[in-house]
């Protein structure tokens, strides 16, 4: 496959807003998010973790960081209310309450491992991604926050060109109309804890994650042809899997699909030509 | 197995009473009573919990069955009501066991639902 040489975007940087924040309130925030979602919110104080249905489908990923054992701060990445009205169907005798806190900022930097001299002290909400030796970095902050961060030291791209870096780095937001998936399908190994016990769904992605069932995976594709999210890849009348984002390029379409495995080699040394 | 419960109310079979006496039997309870109730956890999202208590807190609802008395919290009602909890003896039985239509989907070991 033929990469953008991703060295000209090194510590570029992208900035969207308007995401909602939201604050976890009670003696039992800590153990309802832990009991709710895949990352281990015991030990890890600030990261992402994914909320799965019972069947270990994603319905969001939250970035959060936790205050105090009283308090965690949490951002969605679907940007609606459907995963905060999810958990609280499951808030019965627990002391949690979720509240809307305001709006945020989020800048999303991609750097080099080696590179990182990001300074994060002034942000309350970090959450990293790395793919092989690059690192993305997503901060939420406020109004004061963004201010005080020295924006200089990057060289500013475009919704097009993150786009682009997302699709080559495999990274893939969430969406409240995205097919159903799996973390592990979705590359999010790293914020699935498997020795904190139960959560909403771990029954079923322990089970694909012992007994290696894992069927599918993200794989970057180009295409001449404009095809809508979700419509299914098909390749000599075989359904190989669906369309997870596309994104228009100059010379065509660039896209994120979530392929089976055993078809997956079709995409990266046949179709895909960036 | 019991189909036809009113949705506003639980069953206990005659055994899964059986079974609560011969508990607090054990444990030389003169008063007692059961509570059923739910609270969040497991693979499903949900948990059954079973308690036997001295009697019923003030936001209870009673019920009395087969010479037993049942505690429903108020806020686990909704969850239960329409259930039917049995219990299963011997090598291969599974104890305490419900039987609840408002449970959309239940985790492997049982010990959790989702609605």
């Amino acid at each position: 496959m033929k990469y953008i040489n991703i060295d000209k975007y090194n510590s570029s940087i992208f900035i969207d807003q308007n995401y909602n924040s939201f604050s976890m309130i009670g003696d039992d925030a800590i153990s309802f998010l832990d009991r709710m979602s895949t990352n281990n919110i015991f030990k890890i104080n600030s990261s992402r973790t994914a909320i799965t249905d019972n069947k270990g489908s994603v319905i969001d990923i939250l970035t959060y960081k936790v205050i105090n054992e009283k308090k965690i701060i949490f951002v969605s990445d679907i940007k609606t209310d459907r995963s905060i009205e999810y958990m609280k169907k499951y808030i019965i005798i627990d002391d949690v309450e979720i509240k809307h806190n305001g709006n945020l900022s989020k800048i999303v930097i991609y750097s080099k491992k080696s590179e990182n001299s990001i300074d994060l002290e002034n942000f309350s909400l970090i959450s990293t991604y790395e793919y092989k030796e690059f690192m993305r970095y997503e901060l939420f902050s406020s109004d004061d926050e963004l201010k005080k961060f020295n924006k200089t030291d990057y060289k500013h791209i475009s919704i097009d060109e993150k786009n682009t870096l997302d699709i080559q780095m495999r990274y893939i937001g969430i969406k409240e109309s995205m097919i159903k998936a799996n973390p592990l399908e979705l590359g999010l190994l790293d914020i699935i804890s498997f020795d904190k016990g139960c959560y909403v769904g771990q029954e079923v992605i322990a089970r694909l994650h012992n007994y290696k069932k894992v069927s599918r995976e993200l794989v970057p594709f180009s295409t001449k042809s404009e095809l809508e999210i979700n419509s299914k890849i098909i390749i000599d009348s075989k359904n190989i899997g669906n369309v997870l984002s596309i994104h228009k390029k100059a010379d065509g379409f660039l896209g994120l699909s979530l392929i089976k495995k055993r078809f997956s080699y079709l995409l990266t040394e046949e179709i895909i030509k960036i | 197995m019991e189909t036809n419960i009113p949705i506003n109310t639980i069953k206990i079979s005659e055994k899964a009473c059986e079974k609560v006496k011969e508990f607090a039997h054990n444990e030389s309870r003169d008063k007692f009573g059961l509570k059923v109730a739910v609270k969040g956890g497991g693979c499903s999202g949900l948990q059954y919990v079973l308690e036997i208590v001295e009697g019923p807190d003030d936001s209870d609802k009673v019920i009395s069955q087969n010479g037993l008395e049942v505690y429903i919290p108020k806020k686990a009602y909704v969850y239960l009501a329409g259930t039917y909890l049995d219990y299963s003896d011997g090598l291969n039985g599974k104890g305490f066991e419900f039987k609840n239509p408002n449970a959309t989907s239940s985790c492997g070991c049982g010990d959790s639902f989702s609605v």
